[in-house]
């Protein structure tokens, strides 16, 4: 898995590529802690090539939306596959994170 | 300046060094006479007495000495020296083999040859020269050489001597480079007249021998140092060398002779253009064709190294290469190539007659009784005339006709090999029998045993294997006497001599003008010359009755009349004749071999004790070597330097008159004043061994009988021949020579050079092929000779096939089965038989499977092609039968056929449909391969186009119609598979709706 | 009428059949089905020994067809062969091939043969072929030559040997047609065979033959519709397995997935798909390595071709019980392998579990 990071204005967004499951989700963990030590107004993860997620990788994005939203700050996931997508509905975190 | 120098000096020395070489390289000195030599460069051998002849006869010329003779005539042909002055026999030899370069006709100087040994011992001298004297007195010395000093290139006749392997070996010096003297063979061994001759005498003294071969110059220092015993190598006894050896009596009487190039422009001439023949040894780096495994195929081999020999089976193909151009001479028997030449236009032959061989019957090596009772047949019918008699019809008139042979009763056959194609007048096929004098020979000689005859045709090839292999009982086909065969089968008794001559293309040969004498039948309507009342004069009267006979009485006027062309041709006795012609550069020679006389002295009727003691003389004089050194006096040597010797002697034993028509050596002449020639010089020996005064008394020839007759004179001589008609006059002594004519004509009227005869105007190709078919096939009934040819191609064709056919489909049978028992020897015969050429099985199983069986040879060809046969065919059918899907066979199965069955009703006919196309192709190639049955004494389709070849050598037609016949055979057999074919397919035969 | 009993054929160190023993009774029709290469043909072939067992026996009519002093081809004459590749005999016509075993081993005159060829070539609809020749009929035609030929024996039983593998689809058809008359006739018959609906339909006996053996022999009703033995039903239901084991706690993932997904390329699963199999391997396993005291685990993907599902069966030890009640801190994994899975089921088999999820088609 790689992840690369972008600033736009206030946004920080991170793109990651390739699987967020059992094994990679750790890293991520960590890529998401170092990035907000950055400034920012959104934290923002680009899914656009991400092909896989388990729930592993989910819990680590509800981790995720719990911090940034008690440090005040905006979460958005972006551009995901329909694959992606469909896990993040069956487990029912389509309501409660933002997708974009 | 400097460079102005230079370019002068340059060029001048560039000059000057071309001038140098070119004085040194253009030093060709032409020399035509001894006297050309004067300041010439001559070559001699170190130590010799050509070395000392040549400083002391040419004082005026270099000398430059060679160790060895080959050094010499190196030296001789690269232009180094001008002449190489040497012994006789070596001279002739390397003529023979040098055909650039000649020995002048006149001699150096003669010589006495005789065995060098130290001084101081008595007793060996004495015992050799009684050695020599026996061997001279036994006629072994003259039979050595005879042997040895040939003029032709035929192999040299060995004598066997064995001379003890232990004991005191007598070392024998010897410069073995001295052919024929002293040589070494192909096998390394020491040989020639004096190997031989040392060989005698160390056998003589029961020492073996040991030859010690060293340069000729060091012989008699390692003689008197003891290295060696003797000295036996074509030494002369010199008196220098008497100062330090001591020699025997002289065992052979030599000359020195000076060896030169031929003359520039006659060898440019023999290169220039195509092939120009001016003599026989110009034929020796060409193609040369000779029968395959005759006498002349081996002569040409040995004799001809650098020529290109090709083989043939048959005497019409041998013909027929020369014709075309395929070879440019031919070697073959003279007296069939005479009658070749008779109805050859385009032909001559070349030169004199190579050699002759003598001819006997063959037989195999254990029949000793059947060879005995022929030779005793042949003692028979020599004293009773019919031997002489078949001779002049066959040989001599041409008579084309066998006589009536009276019937006996027999009991058993003679079974006689022969070849029914080797020409006229041995053996040829008329109306369809064999005719010849082989076969009246043959017949005869089954009538005198009582048995009949039955002839085996064969190639000449196969005759000795089938004598050895007793197919034959013996071999009567102009069957030459070899050393080789000599391995194999046994011969009888010589019963003729044939000779060798060389065939070329008349138009290859140089011509000297057109309106040509080739040969001596040209003068049937000429004007001859003869001497009067000479058997010359008998003979053309005789043998040309439209000749236009003028008749001399001394041999200037003839030799005139011959320049002038007041006459065409004259006939002189063959030395006469070499001597006019050297002297008279534009006459030459038409032919040698006319006639063959013997001569002898005449001697009154009325004195017989004269006439015995002059035999007892002329005996003495023959086997003391006192003819020989005669012989050689006046004949070999330059006989117009030879003088009949004075002697003094009392003469008291009365006298006695010669007379004799002087005018020509080597006979009787008379030369710078004195009386010349061996007929002189025997007599003055006679006369002095008899002690008898002698006068001599010249008169014509045409008179000496008749003053013989009168008493005038008590022996008349001068070459006469000895005639029936004249030996009713006149008493002659023993025969001592034999008279050779020549008959001579002007140069410019000899020799070839008509063109080929091309077909008179008008002739049409379709009057050509009109008249080839006559002459082929209508002639002598020839077509029964074809269609017993083809009834016997035919036969063994199709038996073949059958048998073919069945040991094929077994042998298959075997090759499929999965039992190793079976299939492994069949593998091996396919193997066998497919990778032996059909001819090498066909001659092992009738020479060796079926050695000492009496079988019908066709039923051999039966076997063998059939065998063959089989092995294709057994492929064949098992390709057939695997190319048939496995599934058909199954279907049969499952439908409950047994495999038989199933092979039978189903596989089978799929297999026969795939398999017949092939099976086509293989039974045309089989009629075909018959063609080869000739080899086993068949007369097939092949073998009569042979026969007829051999008698019109008319090459075009008949192998055209042989292939046609072949062809319609091979149709026809299609036709037939084409039927069976039609009917195994189903689709043809089913019948539709 | 034909009794196998331990028969084995072996083709040098590769054993075909391992162990057949079976009866065949008059009146039987006969489907023998199985993958290629499970000796069907081989068997059929040993029946009419036109292949040579190694081992065993076989009985026609109570008569030892392996004892020598059996008289083997006429046994044949009675049982009559049709082949994959038709094997008319090429060198006569349609009418010959009808009569050469009549008049040859029958012993029929011509006259009573060509009739009755005749007769048959009417049956099989091919009157008007009886002057041609093998090659100058479609394939279709030569099959039913080669039926009508082994008629023309008056076989008591006919062996089919793929009859119609080598057919064009619709000549298939035409044949059948014929074989199905015959069934119809009451003709005993034995068929090995490919079309599987025609077998159903035809047949009344169905030998499903695998491993060397006779796997499963029942009616057609039960070996088509339901299928017993595991072997049998894969192959009614062309189902393809992947397996996969883990035996040990640390296992490599990304080969496993690897395998998984050559496995569905293979069968051209969509991507979808793939990605529910993995996400459901993944997320069975997150749940069962923490739990499982010694990881013993058999992984099973099953695609059916026939219905084009899969099946994940996930068959371990080392806890007991239904892993997916396990205690988990988030439900997250199950209720994602729930979502994914059209039915769960669980079934406890001796000391092991078998927890089978097929998926949903998407």
């Amino acid at each position: 898995m790689n992840i690369t990071k972008t600033t736009k204005d206030y946004d920080f967004v991170l793109h990651i590529e390739g699987r967020i499951d059992i094994f990679t989700s750790k890293s991520l963990a960590e890529e998401i802690n170092a990035a907000t030590e950055n400034k920012f107004s959104t934290l923002i993860i680009d899914f656009s090539k991400v092909d896989y997620i388990s729930s592993t990788g989910l819990r680590v994005i509800i981790d995720t939306k719990k911090k940034i939203n008690a440090a005040g700050l905006k979460f958005e996931l972006t551009n995901m596959s329909a694959g992606v997508k469909s896990v993040f509905d069956m487990t029912g975190f389509s309501g409660i994170l933002k997708i974009t | 300046m400097h460079i102005q120098r230079t370019f002068i000096l340059l060029p001048a020395l560039t000059i000057i060094i071309q001038l140098f070489f070119c004085g040194c390289g253009s030093n060709k000195k032409q020399i035509n006479t001894l006297e050309d030599a004067k300041y010439g460069k001559i070559g001699v051998m170190t130590g010799t007495t050509g070395e000392q002849l040549a400083k002391k006869k040419f004082p005026a010329a270099e000398i430059k000495s060679f160790d060895d003779i080959m050094d010499a005539v190196s030296a001789l042909k690269s232009g180094q020296t001008d002449a190489v002055i040497t012994a006789f026999p070596t001279a002739m030899n390397v003529c023979k083999r040098n055909s650039d370069l000649h020995y002048l006709p006149e001699a150096v100087d003669y010589e006495n040859t005789a065995i060098a040994m130290r001084k101081g011992n008595e007793k060996l001298l004495s015992e050799l020269n009684a050695f020599i004297a026996e061997l001279t007195k036994d006629g072994t010395l003259k039979d050595m050489k005879r042997r040895w000093f040939k003029t032709d290139l035929s192999p040299y006749e060995e004598a066997d001597i064995k001379t003890p392997e232990r004991g005191n070996a007598l070392k024998v010096g010897v410069s073995a480079t001295r052919e024929p003297f002293c040589f070494v063979d192909a096998n390394k061994k020491v040989t020639g007249h004096d190997g031989e001759l040392a060989r005698r005498v160390a056998a003589r003294l029961n020492r073996p021998v040991e030859f010690v071969d060293m340069k000729f110059s060091a012989l008699i220092t390692a003689l008197q140092s003891g290295k060696i015993d003797l000295i036996i190598s074509g030494m002369t006894a010199t008196p220098e060398r008497k100062k330090s050896v001591d020699f025997t009596e002289s065992y052979f009487l030599n000359s020195q002779v000076m060896l030169v190039k031929k003359s520039v422009d006659a060898e440019e001439k023999n290169n220039a253009g195509n092939v120009k023949f001016k003599s026989v040894n110009d034929i020796r780096d060409k193609k040369i064709g000779v029968l395959l495994g005759s006498v002349h195929d081996t002569y040409a081999m040995n004799n001809y190294p650098d020529a290109t020999v090709m083989q043939y089976k048959n005497p019409s193909e041998l013909v027929l290469a020369v014709k075309s151009g395929k070879v440019d001479a031919a070697i073959y028997t003279h007296e069939t190539l005479l009658e070749i030449l008779r109805s050859e236009p385009e032909l001559m032959q070349l030169g004199d007659t190579l050699f002759t061989v003598p001819i006997a019957i063959g037989f195999n090596r254990e029949n000793d009784a059947l060879r005995e009772k022929f030779n005793a047949f042949l003692k028979e019918i020599k004293s009773n005339g019919v031997f002489d008699d078949m001779h002049h019809r066959w040989t001599v008139q041409g008579v084309r006709e066998m006589p009536e042979l009276k019937k006996v009763k027999t009991n058993g056959t003679l079974n006689v090999g022969i070849v029914s194609d080797k020409g006229l007048p041995f053996t040829v096929v008329k109306d369809g029998k064999m005719i010849g004098y082989d076969v009246e020979l043959s017949e005869r000689f089954a009538n005198y045993i009582g048995k009949e005859i039955k002839f085996s045709d064969m190639e000449f090839g196969s005759l000795i294997i089938a004598a050895a292999t007793n197919k034959i009982d013996m071999i009567s086909s102009t069957l030459m006497i070899t050393e080789e065969r000599k391995k194999k089968i046994d011969f009888s008794d010589p019963y003729m001599r044939l000779g060798a001559s060389v065939i070329v293309l008349a138009s290859n040969v140089e011509k000297a003008a057109p309106s040509g004498l080739k040969k001596l039948s040209d003068i049937a309507d000429k004007k001859v010359g003869v001497y009067a009342g000479t058997v010359h004069d008998v003979y053309v009267m005789q043998n040309f009755p439209k000749a236009d006979i003028r008749r001399f009485n001394n041999p200037p006027d003839m030799v005139l009349s011959l320049k002038t062309g007041k006459v065409d041709v004259a006939f002189f006795d063959l030395y006469s004749a070499k001597v006019i012609m050297k002297n008279n550069p534009d006459i030459g020679l038409l032919c040698d071999d006319a006639l063959d006389l013997p001569i002898g002295f005449g001697f009154s009727k009325n004195n017989p004790e004269l006439r015995k003691k002059f035999n007892e003389f002329l005996k003495k004089a023959k086997n003391g070597g006192l003819f020989d050194s005669l012989y050689t006096k006046w004949f070999t040597g330059d006989i117009e330097k030879a003088v009949v010797p004075e002697f003094k002697y009392s003469g008291s034993a009365g006298s006695i008159t010669l007379g004799v028509a002087v005018g020509d050596l080597p006979y009787s002449s008379f030369v710078n004043g004195r009386y010349a020639g061996i007929d002189i010089d025997l007599i003055t020996h006679f006369a002095y061994s008899e002690n008898l005064k002698l006068k001599i008394i010249t008169m014509e020839f045409a008179s000496l009988i008749a003053s013989l007759a009168a008493g005038k004179v008590d022996i008349i001589a001068d070459g006469i021949c000895i005639t029936e008609e004249r030996a009713k006059k006149v008493a002659f002594s023993d025969v001592y020579l034999y008279l050779k004519t020549g008959v001579m004509a002007l140069k410019s009227s000899l020799g070839g050079g008509e063109k080929a005869q091309a077909a008179p105007p008008g002739t049409s190709f379709f009057d050509a092929v009109a008249k080839s078919f006559h002459t082929n096939i209508i002639l002598e009934n020839r077509y029964l000779l074809i269609i017993d040819g083809l009834k016997t191609t035919g036969m063994i064709s199709i038996f073949s096939i059958v048998f073919g056919t069945a040991l094929g489909s077994l042998i298959c049978f075997m090759r499929m089965s999965k039992k190793k028992i079976l299939y492994m020897p069949a593998r091996f015969y396919i193997a066998l038989l497919r990778g032996t050429p059909v001819l090498v099985v066909l001659m092992i199983i009738f020479y060796v499977v079926f050695a000492s069986v009496d079988i019908d040879p066709v039923i051999v060809a039966v076997i063998a092609f059939g065998m063959n046969f089989a092995a294709y065919v057994s492929e064949m059918f098992r390709t057939g039968i695997e190319g048939v899907d496995k599934g058909q066979t199954e279907a049969g199965i499952a439908i409950g056929f047994s495999k038989v069955e199933t092979f039978i009703y189903i596989v089978l006919p799929q297999a026969a449909r795939r398999i017949l196309p092939v099976f086509k192709g293989e039974v045309i190639s089989l009629v075909k391969m018959t063609s080869i049955v000739g080899y086993i004494a068949v007369q097939d389709l092949t073998k009569a186009s042979d026969i007829i070849r051999s008698r019109t050598f008319d090459a075009f037609f008949p192998l055209i119609m042989v292939a046609v016949l072949y062809f319609l055979i091979s149709w026809l057999l299609l036709l037939v598979l084409d039927y069976v074919e039609r009917k195994a397919d189903p689709k043809s035969k089913a019948v539709r709706g | 009428m034909i009794r196998a009993e331990k028969l084995e054929k072996k083709f040098g160190d590769v054993t075909v059949l391992k162990e057949i023993n079976v009866e065949i009774n008059k009146g039987e029709i006969i489907s023998i089905i199985g993958p290629s290469g499970t000796g069907k043909s081989t068997f059929l072939r040993c029946l009419n020994l036109l292949e040579k067992p190694t081992g065993g026996k076989i009985y026609i009519d109570e008569q030892d067809i392996l004892d020598k002093q059996t008289n083997v081809p006429k046994l044949r004459q009675k049982m009559g062969m049709v082949f994959q590749s038709f094997n008319l005999f090429s060198h006569l016509t349609v009418l010959e091939n009808l009569t050469i075993g009549q008049i040859k081993l029958l012993k029929r005159g011509r006259e009573e043969a060509e009739a009755k060829a005749k007769e048959l070539l009417k049956m099989v609809g091919l009157s008007e072929k009886a002057y041609s020749f093998a090659d100058e009929l479609s394939g279709g035609q030569k099959q039913r030559v080669a039926i009508a030929r082994c008629l023309s024996m008056d076989p008591e039983i006919i062996l089919f040997d793929e009859p119609t593998s080598a057919l064009d689809p619709t000549m298939v058809s035409e044949v059948l047609a014929v074989i199905r008359r015959l069934a119809k006739e009451g003709m005993t018959m034995a068929i090995v065979t490919h079309e599987m609906d025609f077998a159903r339909d035809v047949s009344n006996r169905v030998f499903y033959m695998d491993e060397g053996l006779i796997y499963e022999d029942g009616p057609p009703e039960q070996i088509f519709i339901n299928p017993q033995k595991e072997k049998t039903k894969a192959f009614i239901h062309r189902i393809r397995s992947f397996n996969y084991h883990i035996g040990k706690p640390d296992y490599d993932l990304y080969a496993m997935n690897a395998e998984i997904e050559r496995f569905c390329e293979k069968h051209v699963l969509p991507k979808n798909m793939i990605y529910n199999i993995l996400l459901i391997t993944e997320e069975f396993l997150s749940v069962y390595m923490p739990a499982a005291s010694k990881p013993d685990l058999n992984i099973v993907i099953s695609y059916s071709e026939k219905q084009d599902s899969v099946e994940i069966a996930f068959d371990y030890s080392g806890y007991e019980g239904n892993i997916l009640d396990a205690p988990v801190e988030d439900d997250l994994g199950i209720t994602i392998i729930k979502n994914l899975s059209a039915s769960v089921e669980y079934r406890p088999e001796a000391a092991r579990s078998r927890l089978l999820m097929s998926l949903i088609k998407s």
